[in-house]
């Protein structure tokens, strides 16, 4: 890898961890899957992967080790390859605001059946159900920052990945 | 852009909507008016539990438990999933003592938080202090149970089989009930107890008195291993080296040292081997372990702070020596030690 992918790489991750950080406090509004996104869209998976790879490990230093660390492991990554494997198809930000949308809609989903790896099916079930709420609420902000910001930021990372 | 607001609109709308049918089906039924409603904790560690029999108007178990939170002393602590209890009565649970307030309605396991519990009349509230290991360990049964314990000490050849008949839940309270009978002492830490001594023998520093339930090694410390019917709870001494514990004289005179500090929670028990002479001499031995403070006077010295808690004179404490049951009527200079003397200081003021 050349130097001038690993500082892009870093700084990529650095922008998640510190958009996260950043919107901590308001409930069920996160950036983090709206910057995979767009980092997918202009950078490809192979960055992006690694970029989402070096954020979830920063998540682990700074909040502690836990199962749900493991599940984010491989949830950032499906939403990468899922963009990137629907990014032909996927012509303007209706498109990618639907596949966010659709994200956020199913995250508690997916961590369910990982918890229930380790917990039993009962659990993620339940799991499952007690977060509706939550995935709907995710699902709809999802939905609306990529139907409001993909446009513009997308052409601002253009920008900065060609002046680079 | 237009077509992008009424996109928003759209999904807002059908948000609200799920979430609308979300509460119809799995939301709380909440009861307006007037309910008499129970709140019960229960925590076997510090012993102490309280039942509270509330009218209230409150919607769910956080309102009730937010009227309740000074009497109570409630501690809740905020998750993104709502808020839970995770103090009662002055008592705090940690993640590091690996336990919490497992939470029932009416017997069954809640499956929510208080802010998803809505109160109906007549419903039992219970907030039991558990450790993580009770989630999945059998669950202790309350009916009646015949079962055997065994102590085995080949060392000194004493030795105690009964079959007995209790509804206690685990070992540990099988003990406390016959503490007195086989000399049990057990040594308290925050989350589990030990055994520090079993028809007054001390182990020595490479021995100790080891759990076999039906022929089997215990997996659990005495607090998690639940009684059942039938059940035979062997405590053997043994020695960590694997060989077996031989008959041979106890070297010094076994004592049993205890310190009570109700304000402070301490309820301090434990066995030692010693050859000291007098209590002074021991607790000057143990002077860091204990944390012991001794203030000298003209007649001899005087306990005056155990296991970092001193007697304030402004509040007219002092330690209250006790041998044996008795109140001492001299200092620990003067008092001897005996072998199987209970030796208590209690926290008191005049």
């Amino acid at each position: 890898m050349k130097p001038k992918d690993i500082t892009t790489v870093a700084i990529l991750s650095a922008s998640l961890t510190a958009g996260k950080l950043a919107l901590s406090a308001v409930p069920n509004i996160e950036i983090v899957s709206f910057l995979l996104v767009i980092f997918t869209v202009v950078f490809g998976v192979r960055k992006t992967l690694l970029t989402a790879l070096i954020f979830t490990t920063t998540e682990m230093l700074i909040y502690g080790f836990g199962i749900w660390i493991l599940g984010y492991y491989l949830i950032w990554p499906t939403l990468i390859v899922m963009t990137a494997l629907l990014k032909p198809f996927l012509k303007s930000e209706y498109g990618y605001a639907v596949l966010s949308g659709l994200f956020g809609l199913l995250f508690g989903l997916l961590f369910a059946l990982f918890e229930s790896l380790f917990y039993g099916i009962g659990y993620g079930i339940t799991y499952w159900i007690r977060g509706i709420p939550f995935d709907l609420l995710h699902g709809g902000s999802n939905f609306v920052v990529m139907l409001v910001l993909f446009r513009p930021i997308t052409r601002s990372v253009l920008k900065i990945k060609e002046k680079s | 852009m237009r077509k992008k607001f009424i996109a928003i609109i759209g999904v807002g709308l059908a948000v609200w909507i799920l979430l609308s049918g979300y509460n119809h089906f799995f939301g709380p039924e909440i009861t307006l008016g007037e309910k008499n409603v129970t709140l019960e904790i229960v925590n076997e560690k510090t012993g102490q539990d309280r039942t509270v029999t509330a009218t209230t108007e409150g919607e769910t178990l956080y309102d009730l438990l937010l009227e309740e939170e000074e009497d109570l002393g409630v501690v809740f602590e905020k998750y993104d999933f709502g808020y839970m209890v995770e103090g009662l009565l002055g008592y705090r649970t940690t993640v590091e003592a690996q336990e919490y307030f497992h939470l029932t309605v009416n017997g069954e396991d809640a499956m929510t938080g208080p802010e998803g519990i809505p109160l109906a009349e007549g419903d039992v509230y219970n907030y039991t202090l558990r450790s993580y290991g009770d989630f999945s360990a059998s669950e202790p049964t309350r009916e009646e149970k015949t079962l055997t314990l065994e102590i085995v000490n080949d060392r000194t050849g004493d030795g105690f089989s009964r079959e007995l008949t209790t509804q206690e839940e685990t070992l540990y309270d099988l003990l406390l009930t016959v503490e007195g009978s086989a000399g049990v002492v057990f040594k308290e830490t925050d989350s589990k107890a030990e055994i520090s001594g079993l028809m007054n023998y001390v182990p020595g520093a490479e021995e100790y008195f080891h759990i076999l339930i039906d022929g089997e090694d215990a997996k659990a410390g005495l607090k998690l291993i639940p009684l059942v019917e039938g059940g035979r709870y062997r405590l053997e001494l043994r020695r960590f080296d694997g060989e077996k514990p031989t008959p041979a004289d106890a070297l010094g005179k076994a004592i049993t040292f205890k310190v009570i500090h109700e304000e402070a929670k301490i309820d301090f028990s434990m066995a030692a081997l010693t050859e000291k002479d007098n209590l002074y001499d021991w607790l000057i031995e143990n002077e860091d372990d204990l944390q012991v403070v001794l203030e000298e006077y003209d007649f001899g010295a005087v306990v005056t702070g155990l296991l970092g808690e001193v007697a304030r004179e402004e509040k007219q404490e002092y330690y209250h020596l006790t041998i044996d049951g008795e109140d001492a009527v001299t200092g620990p200079g003067q008092v001897q030690l005996t072998d199987g003397g209970v030796y208590q200081f209690e926290l008191r003021t005049y």
